[in-house]
């Protein structure tokens, strides 16, 4: 995820908790500075995984249509 | 060797048929989920789990559980564990969403409710101790003896002073203690007791040197004797140049009035599980806390929690600190568990604390005075007790056969757990007896009453007391080959029996 910090920051103002940037856990390692460490438990609904990726598509600029049940930019 | 027996629960997989099990599933998962994994990655079989109906498998856990003996199920005066009754508050408090749901790598700023009390309690067991800081990361009372004793090593490393290899430890002290500074690559002096019980001066003066890296103390002891010479063993000690570790298990007969810090230990542990009332984990999870003096602090494991100038609360972040000895284990400790010593040291505030190690005192004194007047079970040290005392039963042995072991066994067909036995090893047929604050008057007589009666078995008919125990769930078991040699896996009666997954 290109500026992957900002990108976490971002999302976490939108009530998204996304992940783990992996610089924070591996500040030394400049292949993982824009990574984003993801997961997905058994509890995790589709709904939620398809806001999820809604959301971090948005952040990202390229602004798909709003998935049916979405909680909304800022909502929590 | 295989445990059977009528009051004993057939396995879930016993229980098991197909189709039985009921009520909630996994959410689904999208229709095409499967069709997005690899085929070779995906099972030919279902898993060979147990299909049980809700109504069985509450009952399954439930039985199961009565089967155990707790601290919600009668007295259990096992003698140094502090065995006291864990307020249902504290559970209350450690399952509210904002702290069970909290995830460990949670950005600081999402969880401040948590690095808050993780401060405060940091602060609170500093008051309580005397020391000048606290780390709550250690998993448990053993792992904070190692994290201690490397603090140790590393104050002396940071020095330059290389040559202090040893580590005195009396004969009376836990055996966690020689293990712990062993681990941490000491060598262990044993030191024996004073006649009295307590600390001998002399001999430890004699051991003291330019190779003492430090003494491991516990106090009150596990004679459930406070230490009367703590000070001037203290600056023998410090004047060697070594430090003092305070073994806190035994802490919860001295709040509030006596701290650890104030008389001259450098660094101790806290069993939180003793003193402030989270639950025995039987093997986790725990915490022990350990906290240290001024020349300590630089040393103590990351991440501390930190809190800023705008009054907001972080985690030390990777290599902020490069004098700490790093990590005893993951994140910040086992953060459930320091919920609920939070919330029992909050709940009882400083008065309360005090209340509960005087009347922790106090019920073992009232239990000690009951034997010594009866004066059937020995009692070795003169005068009054901590919060537990020794008893031996050398002397029902030597009149009667009957060892202080049937004794303990005798005492499960009474309804009591067995207090310590055989610990300390210093005293011969001992029994360690704790009875915590949280037992009523009743409770302490009716014990006292139920060894002084075992006694009398052991004279009249000590058949009865030797084959005991005739009411548990299991009779006598070989217990070391069971901890050598545990058989914990079961297989189906029938092996040709159709698998569980039909």
């Amino acid at each position: 995820v290109p500026d992957a910090l900002a990108v976490h920051r971002r999302l976490l103002h939108r009530g998204i908790l996304a992940g783990i940037p992996l610089a924070e856990l591996e500040p030394g390692d400049a292949s993982l500075a824009e990574g984003l460490l993801v997961c997905a438990t058994e509890s995790t609904t589709a709904e939620e995984i398809e806001l999820f990726a809604w959301a971090l598509r948005d952040e990202l600029g390229s602004r798909p249509g709003v998935p049916a049940g979405s909680i909304g930019e800022g909502g929590r | 060797m295989s445990v059977t027996g009528p009051k004993l629960q057939p396995t879930l997989f016993e229980l098991s048929g197909p189709g039985r099990a009921a009520g909630r599933r996994i959410p689904a998962p999208p229709a095409d989920a499967l069709d997005r994994l690899p085929a070779d990655s995906l099972r030919a079989q279902p898993p060979a789990l147990p299909e049980v109906d809700e109504a069985s498998l509450v009952r399954h856990y439930v039985n199961l559980s009565q089967l155990n003996w707790g601290v919600d199920t009668g007295f259990y005066p096992l003698g140094s564990c502090t065995m006291k009754y864990n307020p249902k508050v504290n559970e209350w408090a450690a399952r509210l969403p904002g702290f069970a749901g909290l995830h460990p790598f949670a950005p600081d700023e999402t969880a401040q409710g948590t690095l808050e009390l993780l401060w405060e309690l940091e602060r609170d067991l500093a008051e309580i101790s005397g020391m000048d800081a606290v780390t709550l990361q250690p998993a448990a009372g053993a792992q904070g003896e190692l994290t201690g004793i490397l603090l140790v090593r590393a104050y002396h490393r940071a020095r330059g002073d290389l040559e202090r290899t040893e580590v005195l430890i009396p004969d009376s002290a836990h055996g966690t203690n020689p293990a712990t500074a062993s681990m941490a690559g000491f060598r262990t002096v044993n030191i024996a007791s004073a006649p009295d019980g307590g600390v001998d001066l002399e001999a430890f003066r004699a051991a003291l040197g330019p190779r003492t890296a430090a003494i491991m103390i516990t106090n009150p002891s596990t004679l459930g004797l406070f230490e009367r010479h703590i000070v001037e063993l203290l600056e023998m000690v410090h004047a060697a140049g070594a430090l003092a570790y305070m073994d806190g298990a035994n802490l919860n007969a001295i709040l509030g009035r006596f701290r650890p810090g104030e008389a001259g230990f450098d660094v101790m542990h806290f069993n939180v599980h003793k003193t402030f009332a989270t639950p025995h984990g039987g093997g986790g999870p725990g915490a022990g806390p350990v906290g240290v003096r001024g020349s300590l602090v630089p040393f103590l494991p990351a991440p501390l929690v930190l809190r800023e100038p705008d009054g907001t609360f972080r985690l030390e972040r990777p290599g902020e600190r490069p004098s700490s000895i790093g990590r005893m284990r993951g994140h910040v400790g086992n953060v459930g568990i320091l919920v609920r010593a939070w919330a029992y040291i909050r709940a009882h505030g400083a008065d309360g604390l005090r209340d509960v190690s005087d009347d922790a005192v106090l019920a073992a004194n009232y239990l000690r005075g009951r034997l010594v007047a009866d004066g059937t079970y020995e009692i070795p040290y003169a005068g009054p007790c901590a919060h537990e005392f020794i008893t031996s039963g050398a002397a029902l042995k030597r009149a009667t056969g009957v060892r202080t072991l049937d004794v303990a066994k005798r005492l499960i067909d009474k309804g009591y757990h067995p207090p310590t036995i055989y610990f300390p090893h210093t005293v011969d047929e001992a029994m360690l007896i704790e009875p915590t604050e949280t037992e009523r008057l009743e409770t302490l007589d009716a014990f006292a009453d139920a060894l002084l009666e075992i006694a009398r078995e052991a004279h009249e008919t000590p058949e009865l007391v030797t084959s005991a125990p005739h009411s548990a769930p299991v009779r006598r078991l070989d217990e070391a080959t069971a901890a050598r040699q545990p058989n914990l896996r079961w297989r189906p009666a029938n092996p040709a029996a159709p698998s569980l997954a039909g």
